[in-house]
């Protein structure tokens, strides 16, 4: 095309480095340009529509400027002159390919999208691939969002937090470890600003009882209190205690934590170097309460604020053992049938059932 | 309506366990193919016609049954009441609440009842009189009654002290068990099914020319609907006529009228010697309102809600507002609209409570202390203003809630100080007994007032919404929205069993599907911050258990697993049917199991229950003997608490 029109042939090289450091000098420059664009420049003279085309595609040839097609039509993109230089001495395929990786910047491109954009051969492109790789243009990277995609990048720059899937994730990997370490330390945090804890124990203690106590009604007060063992154990009572001087705060209390309160801490403390935005801070909190241990309350400066839900007793006793476990429980989770495997199975009569059912024999053995 | 297969069969079991075998015959037969005249029913019990007449006595006795005459035949079809087949679990609960706030003569009332089915005011005194002697308050009418309530094991020692002395006395506990609602005048409607009584109410209503069109009709089943209601509620007037010295309040008399103290000096602080002259018209016949009764039981999980949410001081005064709202709310789900209107005066105002608030309760503890700063209710109120405009719950009063706030804030800060000592008081107030007279000054009471508000905000305050406030006048008006917090209830308890099925993964998952309704399964990992490997096999470990499942979307026509949408969903209403179906079995298995145990202790059983024997085990068994009684005791008292348990779920989910 240059050599067409060959008059104006020199023109061109200087309006080439014209145009090219209009653009780089643009504000707009990673927005890409439009032909409009480079008319406004002013750098063309007369605005020749045909003379700009062809400065254009000059400085595509030389890769200072890449096209690139979206919904509203063609345009062009700028490139910087060392990046240009890396695709000097590459074949048109691995050139094809390296475009593609190249523009799809920190997201990375997988393989297969390469592919059918390129319709090189399978050979080729592994071979084109294998180049890049040992130049060391490019190289592999793993994706949160699609762990099994082979994905490229180029190798000078990272790949995206979405790519990588933010703070969460350890080589692509989620760290679950860190995960609920962090929120152990928010609800703790929390919770310890949620409550008041009493100096003295106990509320009220049981009215005395003068009356004497006839045998059946001693047998109804052992009902009512037979979900807990009869003789308490240490570790129970000292739950109790715990769980009695809990107070709640005063209504419209306004000092539970906020949001950024809580950025600010797990900024702030020693538990992780890594700098956590609020939004992901945000997203522990959501998982906070998805797990019922803390909710929103309207209060402080954000109109929002957190407090730690109050524990069962029987979770603060299987804390002060020291079981992990999940706290709440009921009537059908305790009984053998509610865990039982063969549920659906027990009938009188059947191969399971009530008879002759081991697990009820264990449990009414306890 | 049918129910299924394992209601049927705990049905079956409860009539079985209580009235025995003649009658669980009939009754299972009916349950099984539904109405039947007396001929199929003798056809397919096998029993003599003479049997067969005395078991629908009992059935019928109990309620058990409903029946229909055809008036073109006169053929009459007997059909189970599933209800009232249930509801004889709950007997053991009914009795521990009317103790608890009756006194133990009234419990015993209500025992006799339950045992006896409806009663003739004039039956039942006779029973009382015949009793006197024997000091054991517990005949039981029927050979085939084996007295087993789900409280207290055995019941063969009677309190001998809490015996109904005279048939004043008799008179005075029945009129406070009417007044209170737990009893209720039978009347000819609650004998005729549900089904029949829509027909009936249809045949007299249905215009001529028939409905047209889905409004009409719509029309036409809500005024059926509330007709039926009306025809419910149609009860004989219980209150005595011409008998002007009527007690007010159910409260029982105070101080004025004459107490009487009884020869054998049964006195015992709570019981209570009431008017003796109240005199109920002795046809009357009494049974026990169950509908009433779960309101009774919701506030006692409602109770236990608040003091596990909040704290122990805050749940008393929950409990009071609680009861002092019940009288308005005659039975526990409310949909029509006339009820609504009913519902709309229950509330009750911090004034108010605060006149019943047992003084023993010290409302001064269980709230943190806070320095003034640091506290703002102005924000909480219109928080709560806009949830309830949200909510489209009352709308009105909201300028007239926040302006009289503003003037008590300042006085409001914490509550009271620790050093108090709560105890001075005395014991908490029965709430049978005479009100509590007010000796402290003016300005205590004052105080009082404020730290009572304190906890009532806390409660309005609270995520599930325990109270809402509806009004300003008398310190602040406050109500309860029941049917969110039911359903608050009912989330929890599924959220338990969640918890310890699938662990804490798979309760958060659920609640993330509770939260965002249907969800695509690549958000899920996202939200919960889990591999989506783990959080596959937990969501489909859970969708075998049925608590969720998933939806399909193709994109295309092809349907390609690679071009389709999965979509997560939890669907509250399946899994609760899902819940209740297993929470029938697991107590029609208890209560099974509970039969093989006492079969195989045969021996020990009979041998206990000889009249020789009772009541001095100890004397006359060996030891080895006593041992295996206790085993089997300990047996039978698990697992009717296990079944006790169950039925508090069963309320929850089902009734409340």
């Amino acid at each position: 095309m240059a050599s067409s029109s060959g008059a104006t042939g020199p023109d061109i090289a200087s309006l080439k480095e014209a145009l090219y450091k209009a653009c780089l000098q643009s504000p707009s420059a990673h927005d890409g340009f439009r032909q409009q664009d480079f008319l406004d420049f002013e750098v063309i003279p007369d605005d020749d529509l045909n003379l700009v085309l062809q400065v254009a595609q000059q400085l595509v040839n030389e890769k200072l400027l890449w096209i690139f097609n979206d919904g509203e039509g063609i345009g062009w993109n700028v490139r910087s002159r060392e990046d240009a230089a890396k695709y000097h001495g590459l074949t048109s395929e691995q050139e094809m390919v390296y475009q593609l990786v190249d523009s799809a910047g920190t997201d990375g491109i997988w393989s297969k999208t390469i592919k059918s954009k390129t319709n090189l051969h399978d050979a080729v492109f592994r071979s084109s691939i294998k180049f890049l790789e040992t130049k060391g243009l490019i190289r592999d990277m793993k994706t949160v969002e699609h762990p099994n995609r082979k994905m490229y990048i180029k190798s000078s720059i990272r790949p995206s937090d979405r790519a990588t899937g933010g703070s969460w994730y350890t080589d692509g990997e989620m760290d679950e470890e860190f995960i609920s370490m962090l929120m152990d330390v928010l609800y703790n945090y929390i919770s310890a600003k949620s409550f008041y804890r009493s100096s003295s124990s106990g509320v009220r203690k049981e009215p005395k009882k003068t009356k004497r106590v006839s045998a059946e009604e001693a047998k109804a007060l052992r009902d009512k209190s037979l979900s807990k063992p009869p003789a308490e154990p240490e570790s129970f009572s000292a739950a109790r205690r715990e769980y009695n001087r809990l107070l709640p705060m005063p209504p419209g209390y306004q000092n539970y934590p906020t949001l950024s309160q809580l950025t600010l801490f797990i900024e702030n403390s020693p538990v992780t170097s890594v700098t956590l935005p609020a939004n992901e801070i945000q997203q522990l909190l959501d998982i906070l309460m998805f797990d019922n241990r803390i909710e929103q309350v309207i209060a402080g400066p954000e109109g929002v604020a957190y407090k730690a839900v109050r524990k069962s007793l029987k979770e603060m006793e299987m804390e002060m053992r020291g079981e992990a476990g999940a706290g709440g429980s009921n009537g059908l989770t305790e009984a053998p049938c509610g865990r039982c495997p063969v549920f659906d199975l027990c009938e009188e009569g059947g191969p399971v059932g009530p008879s002759n059912c081991e697990y009820f024999e264990e449990w009414l053995s306890l | 309506m049918s129910r299924s297969k394992h209601a049927v069969e705990l049905c079956a079991l409860l009539v079985d366990e209580t009235y025995g075998e003649l009658t669980s015959r009939i009754f299972t037969i009916l349950l099984r193919r539904g109405r039947l005249p007396i001929t199929l029913l003798a056809q397919h019990t096998r029993l003599s016609p003479r049997q067969l007449r005395h078991g629908l006595v009992v059935l019928l006795q109990q309620n058990l049954l409903f029946y229909h005459t055809d008036i073109d035949s006169g053929l009459t079809h007997y059909e189970a009441n599933h209800d009232a087949a249930y509801a004889l679990i709950r007997s053991g609960k009914i009795l521990n609440i009317v103790e608890e706030r009756f006194g133990e003569q009234s419990r015993d009332v209500v025992q006799n009842l339950l045992l006896l089915g409806h009663t003739k005011v004039a039956d039942l005194t006779a029973a009382y009189e015949a009793q006197k002697p024997t000091s054991n308050g517990h005949s039981n009418g029927h050979s085939a009654t084996n007295g087993v309530s789900y409280t207290n094991g055995d019941h063969a020692n009677g309190i001998h002290d809490s015996q109904v002395h005279s048939t004043g006395q008799l008179h005075a506990i029945l009129h406070q068990l009417l007044e209170a609602g737990l009893i209720e005048p039978v009347n000819q409607i609650m004998f005729t099914s549900p089904t029949d009584l829509y027909n009936k109410v249809e045949k007299e209503l249905l215009p001529a020319g028939g409905t047209k069109g889905i409004k009409q009709k719509e029309e036409l089943r809500l005024a059926i609907e509330g007709r039926m209601q009306a025809l419910r509620d149609q009860r004989p007037d219980w209150r005595a006529k011409g008998n002007n010295k009527r007690p007010h309040n159910g409260d029982g008399p105070n101080g004025t009228i004459k107490r009487r103290r009884l020869s054998n000096g049964a006195v015992n602080g709570n019981s209570q010697y009431l008017d003796e002259s109240i005199r109920l018209d002795s046809e009357l016949v009494l049974r026990i309102n169950y509908e009433k009764c779960n309101v009774a039981l919701r506030s006692q999980s409602l109770v236990s809600l608040a003091n596990q949410r909040i704290g122990e001081t805050t749940s008393y005064v929950y409990a009071e507002v609680l009861r002092l709202i019940e009288p308005y709310i005659p039975r526990c789900r409310i949909e029509s609209e006339k009820d609504s209107n009913l519902f709309e005066k229950a509330n009750v105002s911090t004034a108010e409570l605060s006149a019943v608030m047992s003084s023993s309760v010290n409302v001064a503890l269980g709230i943190g202390k806070a320095s003034k700063d640091k506290i703002d209710t102005k924000m909480l109120e219109q928080a709560s203003g806009r949830k309830r405009k949200a909510n489209e719950a009352e709308v009105d009063s909201d300028g007239d809630a926040s302006s009289d706030e503003s003037e008590s804030d300042e006085e409001m800060v914490g509550a009271g100080d620790d050093e108090e000592d709560p105890f001075a008081e005395g014991q908490k107030r029965k709430s049978g007994q005479a009100k509590v007279t007010f000796q402290d000054k003016p300005e205590d009471r004052q105080s009082r007032m404020l730290q009572l508000r304190n906890h009532l905000m806390l409660l309005a305050a609270d995520d599930r919404n325990l109270l809402s406030k509806c009004g300003g006048g008398g310190q602040g008006q406050w109500t309860v929205d029941f049917n969110t917090l039911v359903k608050h209830l009912r989330e929890i308890e599924l959220d338990n069993l969640i918890l310890e099925n699938f662990g804490r993964q798979g309760h958060r998952l659920a609640r993330i599907l509770r939260k965002f309704g249907k969800l695509d399964e690549k958000q899920l990992p996202q939200h919960a911050l889990m591999k989506q490997k783990d959080v596959r096999t937990k969501m489909v470990e859970m969708q075998m258990a049925g608590f969720v499942d998933i939806q399909e979307v193709p994109r295309d026509n092809n349907r390609a697993t690679s071009r389709t949408i999965f979509l997560w969903f939890f669907d509250m209403d399946r899994v609760t049917a899902i819940v209740l179906d297993n929470i029938y079995k697991a107590m029609s298995r208890c209560l099974q199991r509970l039969e093989v145990e006492k079969r195989q202790a045969n021996d020990i059983i009979t041998a206990a229950e000889r009249s020789d024997v009772r009541g001095k085990e100890e004397e006359v068994l060996s030891a080895n003997q006593m041992n295996q009684l206790r085993e089997i005791r300990g047996k039978e008292e698990k697992l009717l608490a296990q079944v006790a348990r169950l039925d508090d779920l069963i309320g929850i989910f089902r009734d409340f």
